[in-house]
């Protein structure tokens, strides 16, 4: 009985040094190199309170702006109510690079949950003024809601969007 | 004299293409003559196509000639479709096919024409000492493609070297003039390495389409832009952002294309990626385009992240993930690996931010390094 208490205390601690927010240098790391590809396993490996210090970065306005494009990537792996209402945020107030990394963290990190919130931003950055906000989301729409989309080709202005859109 | 060879070969060639179109042997015929010159007839950097013939084996066969004061090449085999294209083979004068993987040196599974590529592979020589552009004819196995092209300098001893530089800007959020000092820190770790730069003045493109495009060369609207560029010099594209990757740059190939108006005739460069708000950091973004045109000449990472793959030169320092990954999160950060090739310019990372703001800079090559861009085709 007396080594079953000592089992379950040692997993108790184990457990919370799984869950425990990482080091913020510990995630920026992760952000670094001249060509980066999000690495899925290294950032699982962190732990779940990691979307914590990656909306720190993202939100960092004196931050390099890379670390904060690859922090927003990096939250699709933290799908939070948290992360979820930072990107929305981001996608629809924020300048036009930022807007659409957080439209497609949005996108990649809830669809498969929440698709309705994903197409509910989506179709209100249909109308956003950046022509690579645009075509990020009418990919998306042309993917899930094609008389939508096929309404978006009819008013947009400009060809080279709608043939974008098309990739 | 030596015109007169080539002239001669030129002449040959043209003739031999047209007797095998003629028969219905030969695999394409030259686009327009066999030997076309990116400058004139006297220029040390020729580009020129090269009539193959269909070996029956499911192969294509050529050959060219390196003149005794040739100093290097670039051969780049093409697929319009952008299907794969690579090399069975590339044998030297003696006979050495330098892609067998049981020749020492070898380039197999090092260059993308014997790894193969996407619509477009070639092979380089020198791509480090151990290899030279030997003179007298060179022989080569492709695997079916469109054409295959080769990019010839000689004439020259490159004791200094200068290479042309033809950066570009799109978007609207900066200009050409915001790249003053970007352009300033990448020529002087070029000079700093022995190879001075010839800068042209920066072309705006002004095309909203092409404000932020993808990182794939394939990709139309970026093989639009970069079919652009010049073919004396190394293009360097500053587009205002990637629309679907988070590097800081990247390049065509390593090497990429040199003197053919093709989509792999240049780098990228994100400029909204190296902005805090909106300022540029002139330093990280030098080193990026400077780290850039490395690639598309030829050189690859001293160490890459894992630091269990290291560059084919033998002078570059190699940081070993079993002795200095010591947070063990098997990535070689550049601080781990100060000392072992972090200040390298070609290490596969920059140093971090904190790095950065204490001074730390990445602007050394090695000496064999340096030999590589000396000898670039594209070089003078």
């Amino acid at each position: 009985m007396k080594y079953l208490f000592i089992i379950c205390i040692l997993f108790w601690n184990l457990t919370g040094i799984t869950v425990a927010a990482p080091d913020k240098a510990q995630v920026m790391e992760l952000l670094e190199g001249r060509h980066w590809k999000l690495d899925v396993e290294s950032f699982q490996l962190l732990g779940d309170d990691t979307d914590k210090v990656l909306i720190e970065i993202g939100g960092d306005t004196s931050l390099i702006n890379y670390l904060r494009f690859r922090a927003l990537d990096a939250l699709s792996l933290f799908p939070t109510e948290n992360t979820a209402s930072f990107l929305e945020l981001y996608a629809e107030k924020s300048f036009a690079p930022l807007a659409r990394r957080g439209f497609e963290a949005l996108k990649n990190g809830f669809y498969k949950t929440q698709p309705q919130r994903v197409k509910r931003l989506a179709a209100h950055l249909l109308k956003h003024p950046n022509a690579q906000v645009r075509i990020s989301a009418a990919r998306f729409m042309r993917s899930v809601d094609a008389p939508r989309f096929e309404r978006f080709l009819k008013s947009e202005s400009d060809s080279w969007v709608r043939k974008e859109a098309q990739k | 004299m030596k015109i007169k060879l080539n002239l001669c070969h030129a002449a040959f060639i043209l003739l031999t293409a047209s007797l095998l179109i003629g028969s219905g042997c030969s695999k394409k015929e030259s686009s327009s003559s066999a030997t076309s010159t990116a400058d004139n007839s006297t220029s040390p950097f020729t580009v020129s196509e090269i009539t193959q013939t269909n070996s029956g084996d499911g192969y294509f066969t050529g050959s060219f000639v390196v003149p005794s004061d040739g100093i290097s090449f670039l051969l780049s085999t093409h697929k319009d479709n952008n299907a794969s294209v690579a090399f069975y083979s590339l044998s030297d004068p003696d006979g050495t096919d330098i892609l067998s993987s049981s020749s020492t040196p070898t380039l197999n599974g090092v260059a993308s024409g014997s790894l193969g590529g996407s619509g477009y592979a070639n092979v380089l020589v020198p791509q480090s000492p151990s290899f030279s552009a030997k003179a007298g004819t060179w022989t080569f196995k492709a695997y079916n493609n469109d054409r295959v092209k080769l990019a010839l300098r000689s004439r020259s001893t490159p004791t200094s070297t200068t290479i042309v530089v033809q950066p570009y800007i799109t978007g609207t959020t900066w200009a050409a003039g915001d790249l003053t000092a970007t352009l300033s820190v990448m020529s002087g770790i070029y000079s700093t390495n022995g190879i001075t730069l010839t800068i042209n003045s920066t072309i705006t493109i002004s095309d909203s389409q092409y404000a932020a495009i993808s990182g794939t060369f394939t990709d139309s609207t970026t093989s639009a832009l970069v079919s652009q560029g010049v073919t004396e010099g190394v293009n360097l594209f500053f587009i205002e952002d990637y629309s679907d990757s988070e590097h800081l740059g990247n390049a065509a190939g390593i090497p990429g294309s040199m003197g053919i108006a093709n989509s792999w005739n240049g780098v990228l460069i994100s400029l909204t990626a190296h902005a805090t708000g909106s300022t540029l950091v002139a330093q990280l973004l030098g080193e990026t385009a400077a780290h850039e045109m490395g690639h598309q000449l030829g050189l690859f990472h001293t160490t890459e992240s894992g630091g269990t793959v290291f560059d084919i030169l033998t002078d570059t320092a190699e940081c070993l993930n079993s002795t200095k990954d010591f947070n063990n999160n098997g990535k070689m950060s550049a601080e781990e690996c100060e000392g072992y090739g972090g200040e390298n310019l070609m290490f596969w990372t920059a140093w971090n931010t904190s790095s950065r703001s204490a001074g730390k800079k990445q602007e050394t090559l090695s000496s064999h390094q340096q030999h590589v861009l000396k000898y670039s085709p594209i070089a003078k």
